[in-house]
């Protein structure tokens, strides 16, 4: 009796969601990402979502092979920047549908993932920290001399990639008799995605592949001990983390019209903050990734928009610490300040609450239980 | 027992390629003909093959050249051997304290490229803003970046020690962001310049020009690389990190200050990424940009090719990795490889050995305990 | 039921210079529980390393059933049906009991990353076989309370439990443990010994157990090798072992009785 009473309890853990909370959150969520365009009156800020949705479906990405497998990867931007100019060669310049255009983003960003893979991850060690930083540096000089493809220095334009899935265009959406602009169909397209790839990861993470990456990451021996290639399931994550990447980078391209080579510096720069997404939002968690996602996406568009809250005078500087009024009074201007608090952040959230804030949530859950 | 006979124990256990086997606590004997088989003193024996390699090429190529091309040919060949000693040596010093600080804690420090940048900028206040002298600057950069290196060891990454790896690696990212942000805070106004004092003379033996700065950089290099392996070879201090570096708890127990050696390994990778830092500014004719703080990235294949766990590794790898890119920048003109190419020479260079000897040239292969 | 015999012929095994076995020579009969003792740094977790491929032996054949083990990797070993634990706990601590159980079952089961990612059909059919294969598992290990909690906040006797669970849960033919009494008091080193004899008995699998607790080696081994050095002393009997001259000297000491 007590092992059909046990076996029970643990059958229930393989369905999707672990407690009616989580599910009714993840429903709130659902409801309030599909009214947000109606409710929100305002194209810069429906921009800043977009971003925000695509950066959590690539964050997404890199909390499977940072959070769940232990892997760092400075080359993630490299990724999106691939998925990027794959929506402006595929989509823009060939034509090709929204599907198809994505979908091949997607592969290149897998091709290249499993073309880079081996050389780091064939062996145990951190060895990928130092190829992802070559595949940043390689993929900039690409960029800047394919010229054919990419645009060379000119960049390239991707507005005109076309962005309908058969009827439903989500260039000029209309739903329900309403009509939505450029941003909220972008929006809706951005966080379908998420979607799509919260279910994807969360299915992996829950069965037998994703528990081969959590062990690889806490003990690669006793993993390789009980039949898990710890080679192949890295390889494994590293490509799937990189096609996420990258068709999240297309949906960046779209966005933003305008494609332009980045420096290798930005883009390193990029990367870094996706792992201050996922460490701020939660290691191997997926709902920490779109978390730390918006936050961290927001974060300095906020202190843009808001400079006058951190204008005050910095004791012994005699400086405000933003200026609002002219950009190099202050000690800092509003974009360097906001990738110090990135760099803050990451240090803060490591050292006091390395499992970011999936961790204060699930503080808050047991504190709650243990109250009722 | 002294502490230098107890270290001497502890380094012939566990580092792999002992000078002479030493019998383990259990008394256990080789047999002579097993002592005859084994590889004996085999790192430094790599270590002599790959030099005499890679001497050997040189020598080749400088034939080849110098057959094809005549004078001219010699000439090119051995400025830009020059060049690419001179670029490597930076390089040297930069993969030195990374290594240094992977052999104390086995982690990948990112954060070498905001000491480069905070100590370039340091060298800057003190020499050109506060007119002090050279040396007397450089020195007081260095020593201010070591303490700094220290003190953020202490702080920070020892509470990594018990977490796992890749938490440390992303701790490092962070450091050289808010490193990078301080830097560039403080020192705002574009178009800084700090032209140390070696000016722009040169010599030029047999056509070849070698410029001062380029014997000030190699000389320099090897003077501060050289009084570090006396360091570790004779200093008790040094010792300490040797044994901390092959077995964190064995040396623990025999009395080494663990700790102290952690933050020594932070110090003295804030010491060298200062030198290298100035250094670069001055190749580049003076100009401070923040960019300088990324060149340290570019050192990161060479740690990769000398190996890991390699201090001389790390030295041989930074030369090559310069001479590679300098003669590829002089050499290689394909259209289709796209404008300064050279600058992604350093990692095409890494990556064959990666799959061929992932632990380096040097390196040795770690036999995993578990 | 095909012979699962385990041979170790003539390994040796050195590091960097130093020999760790030399020669040792080993045959387990199939369904046979194993004794292994021998005084500390006497190379007893290297013999197990040597079968599971983490250590390649420099000279010597291991195989299992006359197919040959040495040179594989730690997973193609695995797949041959070989489990263990280790004497460190290697416990993959963010993870639950049952996540740590289940992934002994990995070699047994087959969902992929296409079938995972969208839950088809079989990657929720295998799903639950196999937890509910772990889920007894759980309860004969007496882990019931604790099966969704992580390993790494468990006691170090729970700990230890859940490993030989996580080797259980791998269906092994052969099973290596590694000291899995040691640090345990004696109530938890009692139960220890009544699993290990069942799992000896009713599962009939053989059993290879390092030990430094001879009393519980001596009751549970048909056979035990005593190794010293890197070489073994002797294979025999329990009692007649115990009574060997060089072991008592090497390990067992006068007290002995
Ligand atoms: N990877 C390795 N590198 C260097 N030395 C090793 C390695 N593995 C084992 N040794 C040495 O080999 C000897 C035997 O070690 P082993 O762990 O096999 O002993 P053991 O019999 O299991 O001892 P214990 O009872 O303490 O567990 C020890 O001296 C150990 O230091
Ligand atoms: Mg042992």
């Amino acid at each position: 009796m007590q092992v059909k009473k046990a076996s029970a309890r643990s059958n229930l853990r393989t369905q999707f969601l672990p407690g009616w909370d989580a599910r009714v959150a993840v429903l709130a969520v659902v409801v309030l990402v599909a009214l947000l365009p109606v409710l929100l009156d305002s194209p810069f800020w429906m921009n800043v979502l977009v971003t925000a949705g695509a950066y959590s479906g690539a964050a997404i990405g890199l909390n499977l092979l940072t959070g769940y497998t232990g892997q760092v990867s400075l080359g993630h931007a490299a990724f999106l920047t691939i998925g990027g100019y794959a929506a402006g060669y595929f989509g823009a310049s060939q034509g090709w549908p929204l599907v198809l255009w994505l979908g091949m983003g997607a592969l290149c960003g897998a091709i290249v993932g499993g073309l880079l893979g081996p050389f780091a991850l064939r062996v145990k060690g951190d060895y990928l920290v130092v190829v992802s930083l070559a595949l940043l540096f390689i993929t900039s000089h690409v960029v800047e001399n394919w010229d054919s493809v990419t645009g060379g220095h000119d960049g390239i334009s991707v507005s005109k990639a076309p962005l309908a899935i058969g009827p439903i265009d989500f260039g000029n959406l209309r739903l329900f008799g309403m009509e939505f602009s450029r941003e909220e169909g972008l929006f809706y397209l951005a966080w379908l995605l998420v979607g799509i790839f919260a279910v994807i990861a969360r299915n992996i993470v829950r069965s037998r592949p994703g528990r081969a990456l959590q062990a690889i990451r806490d003990r690669d021996t006793a993993a390789e001990v009980l039949g898990v290639s710890s080679a192949r399931y890295k390889i494994a994550a590293f490509v799937l983390s990189s096609s996420m990447a990258a068709t999240a980078g297309g949906v960046i391209a779209v966005a933003q019209r305008f494609l332009t080579p980045n420096e290798p510096l930005a883009e390193l720069f990029i990367s870094i903050q996706f792992v201050a997404i996922i460490v701020v939002g939660g290691v191997a968690t997926i709902y920490g990734s779109v978390v730390g996602a918006v936050l961290l996406v927001a974060l300095p568009e906020v202190i843009k928009e808001y400079t006058h809250w951190f204008d005050f005078q910095v004791p012994f500087f005699d400086r405000p610490l933003v200026s609002s009024s002219g950009l190099d009074r202050g000690l800092f201007n509003p974009g360097s300040f906001s990738n110090l608090l990135f760099g803050l952040l990451l240090v803060g959230f490591l050292i006091l609450w390395p499992r970011g804030i999936a961790g204060w949530m699930q503080s808050l859950r047991t504190l709650l239980r243990r109250k009722t | 027992m002294s502490l230098r006979q107890r270290l001497a124990i502890i380094g012939s256990q566990f580092k792999k390629n002992a000078d002479q086997p030493v019998e383990l606590s259990s008394s256990r004997q080789l047999s002579s003909e097993q002592q005859k088989s084994l590889p004996q003193k085999s790192l430094p024996q790599t270590t002599v093959t790959y030099a005499v390699w890679i001497l050997g090429a040189l020598a080749a190529v400088l034939l080849v050249v110098s057959l094809a091309d005549g004078g001219d040919g010699r000439e090119k060949f051995l400025q830009l051997l020059v060049g690419g000693i001179a670029l490597g040596s930076i390089y040297a010093l930069l993969s030195f304290g990374f290594v240094i600080v992977y052999k104390a804690t086995g982690v990948f420090n990112l954060a070498q490229g905001g000491f480069v940048l905070l100590g370039t900028y340091l060298a800057y206040q003190f020499y050109v803003d506060w007119g002090w002298i050279f040396g007397l600057a450089l020195a007081a950069t260095v020593i201010v970046m070591a303490a700094v290196g220290a003190g953020i060891e202490r702080v920070v990454m020892r509470k990594m020690l018990t977490k796992p790896t890749f938490t440390a690696i992303m701790v490092t990212l962070a450091i050289l962001i808010v490193l990078e942000q301080i830097t560039r805070s403080i020192w705002n106004s574009p178009g800084l310049v700090l032209a140390a004092p070696w000016g722009t003379g040169r010599i030029q033996p047999g056509g070849v020009t070698i410029r001062y700065l380029d014997f000030w950089t190699v000389g320099f290099t090897f003077v501060l690389l050289g009084a570090f392996f006396l360091f570790f070879r004779y200093s008790r201090l040094g010792l300490g990190m040797r044994a901390t570096a092959f077995d964190r708890e064995v040396a623990s127990a025999q009395g080494v200050r663990v700790g102290l050696s952690f933050a020594l390994s932070w110090a003295i990778a804030a010491a060298v990424a200062t030198v290298a830092g100035v250094l670069l500014t001055s190749r580049s004719g003076g100009a401070l940009t923040p960019a300088v703080g990324y060149v340290a990235l570019r050192a990161f294949p060479a740690m990769i090719l000398g190996g890991l766990d390699s201090t001389g590794g790390a030295v041989a790898g930074g030369v090559i990795i310069g001479v590679a890119e300098v003669m590829v920048q002089g050499y290689v003109d394909v259209d289709w490889l796209g404008e300064s190419f050279e600058t992604v020479v350093p990692y095409l260079v890494m990556l064959p050995i990666l799959l061929w000897r992932p632990h380096g040239l040097f390196g040795t292969k770690a036999v995993e305990r578990v | 039921m095909t012979s699962t015999e385990l041979r170790i012929e003539n390994v040796s095994f050195a590091v960097g210079g130093i020999s760790i076995l030399e020669n040792v020579n080993l045959t387990v009969r199939p369904g046979e529980l194993m004794g292994i003792i021998g005084p500390n740094g006497a190379g007893k977790s290297s013999l197990f390393n040597c079968i599971s491929g983490i250590y390649m032996p420099t000279a010597g054949r291991i195989s299992l059933a006359q197919q040959t083990l040495t040179g594989l990797s730690p997973v193609a070993v695995a797949r041959r049906g070989i489990a263990r634990t280790f004497q460190n706990l290697a416990l993959f601590e963010n993870l639950n009991v049952t996540d740590n159980l289940m992934l002994g079952r990995h070699r047994l089961m087959k969902t992929g990353f296409a079938t995972a990612a969208f839950w088809f059909g079989r990657a929720r059919r295998e799903e639950v076989i196999h937890r509910q294969a772990c889920s007894e598992l759980v309860d004969l290990l007496g882990l019931g309370a604790a099966a969704n909690l992580p390993v790494g906040l468990l006691p170090y006797g729970a700990q230890k439990r859940v490993e030989l669970g996580r080797a259980l849960a791998a269906s092994p033919d052969v099973l290596l443990l590694d000291e899995p009494v040691a640090g345990m008091n004696i109530d938890e080193t009692e139960q220890m010994a009544t699993i290990i004899g069942s799992i000896h008995q009713q599962l009939n699998i053989t059993i290879i157990l390092v030990e430094h607790d001879v009393h519980m080696v001596v009751g549970l081994a048909d056979r035990i090798c005593a190794i010293n050095f890197g070489q073994v002393v002797t294979v025999d009997e329990p009692q007649a072992v115990v009574s060997h001259p060089t072991v008592i000297e090497a390990y067992l000491g006068s007290e002995w009785s």
